[in-house]
């Protein structure tokens, strides 16, 4: 699920940033080192929408260095169990097939693939498909996978999916 | 748990079974539909999570009554656990805090099948039965299994700059990795020859390289992902740092029956049956094996192959390949339906053997004297390859394989009319799995005795690669060691002699270490002894007889009464920094320096503050940690001294043999 949280990051800088650009510097420095991120608490911060404060800098004793704490909200992707989401395969194997749901990768079980379907080694690409080949799933193809589990890292977070509901597995092609 | 039909209404059947029989469903799912004179009635849901196992005979359509049971449910196994979650039921499997590895629950899984995802592992059973279907599906498609290695085989990387002209040799890439760039050369032939093992065996990559490396070089030899697709297993991923064997047992649950090898070295696999040992490949000058095993026997060679353009190996291989693919499935086809699977390892060792089938070799001035003959590497060539090996020169004779010549046995063999080939027929036989021309080999008056050992490779002189220490530095050293050691007997000095017996120095005399070592084998036993009493935390602490010297004045601290301890460090105050010597000296005044037989008393002290060096004591009295490294620091210092006493006195002993060799 998608989020819009105000978040908190400090953000450290070197004195030769100190000039008439220094608030563009620290917003610079702010989306590169949390866009992209992941914290297990929050999730997947996706962008920054907007900063709210820059706080007064605090200039370590020794180094020179600046520590601004900056107040900013993001929009974080924090997936859950239960949740249904679209992910893209990225690797199909005989125990399962793997896909990414933007930043989160996401296993899905053989078992938890519809029996109907089959893996087929041989095809040029390793596949899972029905017998009358009606519905085929490789790699680079858009899936609709349930979340049945999350392991929440401190800063990665992992899931595991299941195709077997209704109206879950491929998204028909647009 | 058990899920009972409780509809009381007669004519009931079962319509749509929604659930899959034997997989996981969670709670409060709809098992089953059903209906009442063929109307859709109602549903009959699952009462807890967990795995269906439908009644016998259920499908749609069957008669229901009341009572009947439709479903079992039971727990879910944990077939397949990934990160320590199960894959089928999405429970987390690892304890609260734990670590990665730390369940709290024992799941069956234990076999990581997916070359490059170590961390998805499924249980025997699944594994055995997927393993079951690929070996089914490879005998269907008709096709064996072929490992590759890469670093050496089909492959040769450089991480050096590379002078000579990229764009002159084909099939060279350079591309970067861990910000390092490198420098890839195919074997020739390569492309061709996995192309045309692509039809007939189920490729995979097993190397040592890193998995980056490894994927990269996959890249490169199949940008498509058809030859080796997702099988390739790397160094982070295989169990073993010195063996390659251990993973075939995850990869091939189901037993190695139709794996065929092949890779540049024989004992990363083990002496396997099912290698195919290869002439490594080598382009790059000055470069063995980048990713060589650590701690390998083996030593790798750094010289450039003059002839690695004309390397032909792989289309030998590629030959022999063939054949033992088209001879597994000749004999595959004979055989009845329901026997066990055929062992490629079997089609191997008898196409191996035919190649010097008849052959019946002796060997003359190849194997030293005074070493078995079966255990030699020649001997257990020839015999793979199906020779038989005689002592004497005899009327079977077919070969004499000679290094030099002149011998009686060559002599015997040229009245007698028989081959003599030099050992280069033997390699060249074995590498081309053909037998080579003999009048190519023969053994004559300019032949030189061999060099090389079988396949290519050839031993570098270790010794020529080993640091040395200069005329100046060794002056030097003896220079402190004097000043530091004037004062010490010398047994106290030979007792840590042993540890550094591996160092540079001992490029020494042989006979002087010997000598030497077995004057101290003794003294070395008692002193080993010594140090498991010590049982000091401080792995790191050399094992001289100066640590020796301090850790017992060290151990005496605590016995001190603190006034004690004060007068003490005021003393030392003084004359800081104290030499050892004076050090050594003055303990031995105050009696602090206790016989080796009493140490056994002292050795309860808690160590880590008992072993503070008086010297230090007054300077970081609060400070623990500092002073623990300044005590380390010096105790390295002495044993550097030692060593360089060592190497002195090593070299005197050396000088005076000599003398007296002369004398004599």
């Amino acid at each position: 699920m998608f989020f819009h949280l105000s978040l908190d990051h400090e953000v450290c800088l070197h004195p030769k940033y100190f000039g008439p650009n220094l608030n563009e510097t620290i917003k610079m420095k702010l989306f590169n080192e949390v866009e992209g991120t992941c914290t297990g608490k929050y999730g997947f911060v996706i962008a920054v929408t907007t900063i709210d404060t820059i706080g007064h800098g605090l200039i370590q004793p020794g180094r020179g260095f600046v520590i601004y704490p900056v107040r900013y909200k993001a929009i974080v992707f924090r997936p859950f169990k239960g949740q249904v989401v679209d992910g893209v395969v990225t690797q199909v194997n005989k125990v399962g097939i793997f896909c990414d749901i933007g930043p989160l990768s996401c296993f899905i079980s053989r078992h938890c693939i519809p029996p109907d379907m089959e893996f087929d080694p041989n095809s040029e690409k390793p596949c899972y498909k029905t017998n009358d080949e009606a519905t085929i799933i490789r790699n680079d193809d858009e899936i609709r996978v349930k979340l049945i589990g999350t392991r929440v890292d401190a800063n990665d977070i992992f899931a595991i999916g299941t195709l077997m509901d209704d109206y879950l597995g491929l998204c028909p092609a647009e | 748990m058990e899920v009972i039909f409780e509809e009381s209404a007669a004519d009931c059947t079962a319509g749509h079974l929604k659930a899959i029989d034997g997989t996981f469903v969670i709670k409060d799912a709809v098992l089953l539909e059903f209906k009442i004179k063929g109307e859709v009635a109602g549903k009959i849901k699952t009462p807890c999570d967990g795995v269906v196992s439908f009644g016998k005979g259920l499908k749609p359509g069957v008669a229901l009554s009341k009572g009947q049971v439709i479903a079992t449910m039971s727990e879910c196994q944990h077939d397949i656990v990934i990160k320590d979650m199960c894959g089928d039921c999405g429970k987390d499997l690892r304890e609260k805090g734990g670590r990665a590895g730390q369940r709290k629950e024992q799941a069956t899984a234990n076999v990581s099948m997916i070359h490059h995802v170590p961390e998805l592992i499924v249980s025997d059973s699944l594994a055995k039965k997927i393993g079951s279907a690929d070996e089914t599906n490879l005998i269907t498609t008709r096709k064996l299994v072929l490992l590759v290695d890469l670093d050496q085989t089909i492959i040769h990387t450089s991480d050096k700059p590379m002078s000579a002209d990229a764009e002159k040799h084909k099939d060279i890439t350079k591309y970067n990795l861990h910000s390092r760039v490198y420098t890839t050369k195919l074997r020739p032939h390569t492309t061709e020859f996995l192309n045309k093992m692509a039809a007939m065996y189920e490729m995979h990559i097993v190397t040592y390289g890193q998995r980056q490396y490894a994927h990269r070089i996959a890249q490169i030899l199949d940008p498509d992902a058809r030859l080796f697709g997702q099988r390739i297993l790397s160094r982070d991923e295989l169990f073993s740092a010195q063996h390659k064997t251990r993973n075939l047992k995850a990869l091939f649950p189901c037993g190695d029956n139709l794996v065929v090898i092949i890779d540049d070295r024989a004992d990363v696999w083990q002496y396997s049956e099912a290698l195919i040992q290869i002439k490594p490949y080598r382009f790059f000058k000055e470069v063995g094996d980048i990713n060589a095993p650590k701690d390998s026997k083996e030593q790798m060679p750094v010289q450039i192959e003059d002839d690695a353009h004309e390397d032909r190996v792989l289309e030998e291989i590629e030959r022999v390949l063939t054949n033992i693919h088209d001879k597994y499935y000749e004999k595959h086809d004979l055989k009845d339906g329901d026997q066990a699977l055929l062992d490629v390892k079997e089609v191997i060792k008898e196409e191996r053997h035919k190649v010097l089938d008849g052959c019946v070799i002796v060997f003359s001035g190849i194997v030293p004297t005074g070493e078995k003959l079966e255990r030699t590497d020649i001997y257990r060539l020839c015999v793979q390859f199906g020779a038989t090996i005689v002592p004497e020169v005899v009327e079977e004779v077919t070969h004499v394989v000679g290094a030099r010549y002149g011998t009686t046995k060559v002599h015997q063999a040229h009245r007698l009319g028989k081959n003599v080939v030099t050992v280069q027929w033997v390699y060249a036989c074995v590498e081309k799995w053909m037998k080579a021309d003999e009048k190519q080999f023969e053994l004559t008056k300019e032949s030189t005795p061999p060099v090389g050992r079988p396949l290519g490779s050839k031993y570098v002189n270790d010794l020529s690669n080993m640091d040395t220490i200069g005329k100046a530095a060794l002056a030097d050293m003896n220079n402190e060691v004097d000043e530091a050691l004037s004062d010490e007997d010398e047994d106290e000095g030979d007792n840590d002699d042993d540890e550094d017996d591996d160092g540079p120095e001992n490029r020494e005399d042989d006979k002087v270490q010997r000598h030497k070592r077995d004057k101290i084998a003794d003294k070395e036993k008692i002193y080993q002894e010594d140090e498991k009493e010590k049982k000091s935390g401080r792995n790191e602490e050399p094992e001289s007889s100066d640590a020796q010297g301090k850790g017992q004045k060290r151990k005496h601290c605590p016995e001190m009464d603190d006034g004690e301890e004060g007068s003490d460090s005021k003393d030392d105050d003084d004359e800081a920094p104290m030499s050892y010597k004076a050090l050594l000296s003055r303990s031995r005044k105050e009696g602090r320096i206790v016989p080796e037989s009493d140490k056994d008393d002292v050795f309860d002290v808690d160590d880590e503050k008992g072993h503070v060096a008086p010297t230090n004591m007054d300077d970081d009295d609060d400070d623990e940690d500092n002073e623990d490294e300044d005590v380390a620091e010096s105790d390295d210092d002495d044993e550097f001294e030692d060593m360089a006493a060592l190497i002195e006195r090593q070299i005197s002993d050396a000088a005076d043999e000599k003398d007296d060799n002369h004398m004599e």
